[in-house]
Order: structure tokens, then C-alpha cells, then sequence
């Protein structure tokens, strides 16, 4: 929070450029940071709450919309789809789609389909629908359509992909804020966060920073005592029960 | 409160984990049975990975075993000798059930095997014991042939001085493979199909009957935590600590509990949780799933 009160006091303090309007000013690029370094998962971790603020450099007071999005680490997605058969539900059918990130999340200081123009929104990949692939391994049309949709619904209700219209506050037209709120299901990698300054359904500028998500030394060192030593964890973890079983066999009978 | 566990990935309650190792740790030491048959099931419901399910409950189940195995030698109701003899059936029957478990998983219906063999195993079990223990309750029973279980004229003759049984010892080989076979695929001990077996084909006297299938428990979920930590690695020793603090607890709660029961009551008790665990899960097949379609998601490196 230090970083950020320092950022605020030097927004404040910078003097206002004079704009030569006769001159085609140069594109106003978002000055912005982060209230977190890095996401720590520890012992304790349950979900962060990112507070992304900024302006729009030099701090010009105009007409701007800003969108905000956090991308997670690449991944692939499969989708499976349970139908009755004989009375009882079994997968039946599956689909692949590719390139799907782990998390995405867009924030915007208004409705995405008035504030962002259409070909922009494909060039610059903003609305969920782009970050979710046409699948493979489908016969018909009608099918992929269905998977598609499954794919919006599931990845909407887990929040795996969200999209949160409204929740970046634009202050006197300069200052934005946005609380963006991150689940517990983060994976660890590294998140690249993206503010977008737009105006008229245009994008003005877009500017990247990195958030890494890392496990704590706690978390990794279990983690990677599982996956690279499974023998010898396995039979620590058994003779941890044992003892603990045998303890209490003594401790209740000495009651 | 909430804890993350480092291999399932996800944050538990820690009060709602100790509470649930508590109260299946009571059924242990009460029934004699591991509680893997409602533990899994529970902690499918509750979020965790079932592959992390599985293997975590097998160290629970060696702690709530293993005390409850020694409360019941203390009290010179195990017969360490039979114990053995099934413990031997467990280990290979388990090796074979991993091995099964891998080729219907490479059948892309684990899953559903699964849930098919607590449909049936448990509903079977459950509804023979239930029928049976009533009749017990009722006093209306024909007259049982004690003594003559399985293995009278078998070869590979033992004696079993503290069930007072001199059976061949093929029988409870036999009991050992299949429990470690559905052991291994359904996620649990063993017990609940271990127990009937004991008293209705190896006619054990039922006092002797729930230390006796502890301890066989206690070894074959040593060796299935050791498999699963070494092929699958997915035990997750923080949800496995805190599962077996509330457990080893109930286990002795449960002890104390069945010794001032009599046998019929407790197997009525153990058939009734069965067959409704059993339902649960038909259930669950047969109604309408709220999203039919289920979503797999892994990192590319």
C-alpha cells in the first residue's frame, strides 16, 4: 500500500503538461500499479483481491473508458458431456479445445459492447467469447455449438472466466480504480495484467505488466516432495499414521 | 477456518475435515470397518479431487485402524494368527486391484466402475446383513451350524486359537484377495466386506471378528498409501493429518462405544450405514445431473 500512496502523491503533484492541440498529440498511455507484487499461495490462502489503479499518463482529464483484463498461465481444456444410457448417466462424448488459458477476467468502467468497438475487440482479444477456441473432435455443427456453450457456462459458474462490467471507477475522468477479485483455483504461473484506455469504442493504448503466482516454500517443498519422491513420502505419510494411531491408543488407555 | 492443501490445491474448512475424520473415525472403532466407504464418497462431495480422495483416506484409515486394532489387543479380542493369513490375501488381492484399476481407467470409465461396485458391493452386503442381524434382534433364526464354515475338509490346515477355529487357511486367503481387489478400486479398507465374511463363511465368533479385520486394514492401507504416493502421487499429507486427528480420536470413542453393544446390534447399525451409502450413490447415477457436462483443464509446459 506504500507503492500505492506514493503513486497517488506523485499523480497529484505532477504538474499538468500544456497539450499543444495543434500537434497530434502523442496516444495517452495508462500510468498504473498494482496493490500486489506477486500472489503468495500459503497455508492460509483462500482468493486475493487485486486493487489495480492508475491515469492516463500526464493525467489529461478526457472522455476515456478503461478495461482491464488478467490472463492466466496457457493451457489445454477437455470438456466431457454425460448422457443416460440404460438409465444411468455416463460420459459419452468429448471435446478438445486447445489453447485455453487457466483464468481470465475482464473489468471495464462500463458495458463491453458499447464501450469497445467490435473489430477492436477481435484484434486486441478483450470479451471471454475470444479467449474460449472452437473445439475439436466433434462430428456436427449443432454439436460444437452445444460444447460451446457448456464451455461459457461451466467456465462462468466456476469463475474461470469472468467478466465483471462496471466494477472500474473512473474518478473527474482521470483516475481509475478497480477491485478485481481472484479465486481460489489460481494455478501458479505467471499473470499478465493488461489495462486498456479506449475511447469511442477505440483503444487508445494498452499496457502490460506481469503478476507472478507463486506457492509459498511451505506449499512447494510438499508439492514437489509428492511428485519427486512418491516412494519415500508414501511411506513417511504411513508411518506418520501409524504413530499417531498408536498414540492415541496409549494416551486414551491410560485414562 | 480454512487451510490449502498442497497436493488437492484447494483450500478446506479445517474444523468440517477434523469433524469428519471425528465422526468416521467412531464408526471404525464401533463397526470394525476402515470408514473409507463413506469417507471417499464424503470428500468427493466436499471438493476434493477424487484421485486425491482415494489415496489420502487410505492414511486415515491406517491411523483409525491402527489404534483401533490395538484397543481391541489390549482386550485380547484379535486373533493376530487369522489376521495374518487374511492380511497375505490382502496384499496380492491389492496389487491385482491396482492393476484392474488401471486398465479401466485406461477405458475412460473409471469413474463410472466405480461407482457401479458401491452400488452393488455395498447394496448386496448391506441387505444380508441387515436380514440377518434382524432375524438375530428377533430371536426367529434357525438354529446356525457353528463351526462348520468353509475350509472343514479343506487341505493347509491351521489352528486359530482366539477365534477357536481349525479351518484350512485357503478360505480366509481367499476372503484376504477379494477385499484387497474392491479395496483398491472403491478407495476403501475393506472392512465392510471383510466383517460378514469373517462371521457368515469363516464363522468367526463376532467379538474377535472387528480387531481381527482392523489389523488385517491397518497393513493393507499401509501398502495402498505407499502404491498410491509412489504411482499416482496424489496422497496429500495435510488433508491426511488433519483426517486422522479427529479420527484416531473417534476410533477410541467408537472402541468404547461397541464394547457395550451387543453383536447383532452393531452389524445392524454397520448394515443400515451401508445400504444407505449404497443408495446415495445409485442415486446419483440415475437422477439428472444439474450440468451433464464436466470440464478437465491442464497446464502446458
Amino acid at each position: 500500500m506504500r507503492r500505492a500512496a506514493a503513486l497517488l502523491l506523485a499523480l497529484a503533484l505532477s504538474p499538468v503538461p500544456a497539450i499543444a492541440a495543434d500537434d497530434a498529440p502523442e496516444p495517452p498511455r495508462a500510468t498504473f500499479a498494482l496493490s500486489l507484487d506477486e500472489v503468495e499461495i500459503n497455508t492460509g490462502f483462500h482468493g486475493a483481491e487485486l486493487l489495480i489503479f492508475g491515469a492516463p499518463a500526464g493525467g489529461t482529464p478526457g472522455d476515456y473508458d478503461v478495461v482491464i483484463t488478467v490472463t492466466g498461465p496457457p493451457g489445454r481444456a477437455t470438456l466431457r458431456q454425460k448422457e443416460q444410457v440404460a438409465g444411468i448417466w455416463v460420459f459419452t462424448g468429448e471435446a478438445q479445445f486447445a489453447w485455453m488459458p487457466s483464468f481470465y477476467t475482464v473489468a471495464s468502467s462500463g458495458p463491453l459492447d458499447e464501450i469497445v468497438d467490435p473489430v477492436e475487440n477481435l484484434r486486441h482479444g478483450i470479451a471471454p467469447s475470444t479467449y474460449i477456441p472452437a473445439p475439436t473432435g466433434l462430428g456436427t455443427e449443432e454439436e460444437t455449438q452445444l460444447y460451446i456453450d457448456a464451455m461459457h457456462r461451466i467456465t462462468a459458474d466456476s469463475h474461470r472466466i469472468t467478466l465483471e462490467e462496471g466494477i472500474v471507477e473512473l474518478t473527474e475522468g482521470v483516475l481509475f480504480e478497480a477491485r478485481i477479485p481472484l479465486p481460489v483455483s489460481l494455478v501458479p504461473g505467471t499473470y499478465d495484467v493488461r489495462v486498456f484506455l479506449l475511447k469511442d469504442g477505440l483503444v487508445l493504448s494498452r499496457s502490460d505488466v506481469d503478476l507472478p503466482v507463486r506457492k509459498s516454500s511451505v506449499q512447494r517443498l510438499i508439492y514437489r516432495a509428492a511428485q519427486d519422491y512418491g516412494l519415500l513420502y508414501g511411506i513417511a505419510a504411513s508411518l506418520i499414521a501409524l504413530l499417531a494411531g498408536w498414540l492415541a491408543a496409549v494416551i486414551f488407555n491410560r485414562r | 477456518m480454512h487451510i490449502y492443501l498442497p497436493v488437492a490445491e484447494i483450500p478446506v474448512n479445517l474444523f468440517l475435515i477434523v469433524g469428519l475424520g471425528g465422526v468416521v473415525g467412531i464408526m471404525s472403532g464401533l463397526f470394525g470397518v476402515g470408514g473409507g466407504f463413506i469417507l471417499t464418497p464424503l470428500l468427493f462431495f466436499i471438493g476434493i479431487p477424487p484421485a486425491v480422495a482415494v489415496s489420502t483416506q487410505a492414511v486415515q484409515i491406517v491411523a483409525s485402524s491402527c489404534s483401533g486394532a490395538l484397543a481391541h489387543w489390549r482386550r485380547k479380542t484379535l486373533d493376530i494368527r487369522m489376521g495374518t493369513v487374511l492380511l497375505l490375501g490382502g496384499l496380492a488381492g491389492s496389487t491385482l486391484g491396482v492393476w484392474l484399476f488401471a486398465f479401466l481407467r485406461s477405458l475412460g470409465q473409471i469413474d463410472l466402475a466405480v461407482q457401479l461396485f458401491y452400488v452393488v458391493f455395498l447394496g448386496f452386503i448391506g441387505a444380508m446383513m441387515f436380514f440377518e442381524s434382524l432375524n438375530a434382534l428377533r430371536g426367529t433364526r434357525k438354529p446356525r451350524r457353528r463351526r462348520h464354515g468353509w475350509g472343514q475338509g479343506w487341505p493347509l490346515k491351521m489352528k486359530f486359537r482366539t477365534s477357536g477355529l481349525y479351518i484350512s487357511a485357503i478360505p480366509p486367503l481367499l476372503v484376504g484377495v477379494l477385499c484387497g481387489v474392491l479395496a483398491a478400486i472403491m478407495g476403501v479398507g475393506g472392512g465392510f466386506i471383510m466383517l460378514p465374511a469373517m462371521i457368515y463363511l469363516l464363522k468367526m465368533p463376532t467379538k474377535v471378528v472387528v480387531g481381527t479385520s482392523l489389523f488385517q486394514i491397518t497393513f493393507v492401507s499401509v501398502f495402498t498409501t505407499v502404491m498410491h504416493s509412489a504411482t499416482n502421487h496424489t496422497v496429500d499429507i495435510v488433508l491426511a493429518l488433519l483426517l486422522l486427528v479427529g479420527g484416531v480420536v473417534g476410533a477410541q470413542i467408537g472402541t468404547r462405544f461397541g464394547a457395550r453393544l451387543r453383536g447383532e446390534q452393531v452389524r445392524i447399525l454397520l448394515s443400515i450405514l451401508v445400504l444407505a451409502v449404497s443408495a446415495k450413490v445409485a442415486v446419483d447415477l440415475i437422477r439428472m445431473p444439474s450440468e451433464p457436462f464436466a470440464l478437465f483443464w491442464e497446464a502446458t509446459r
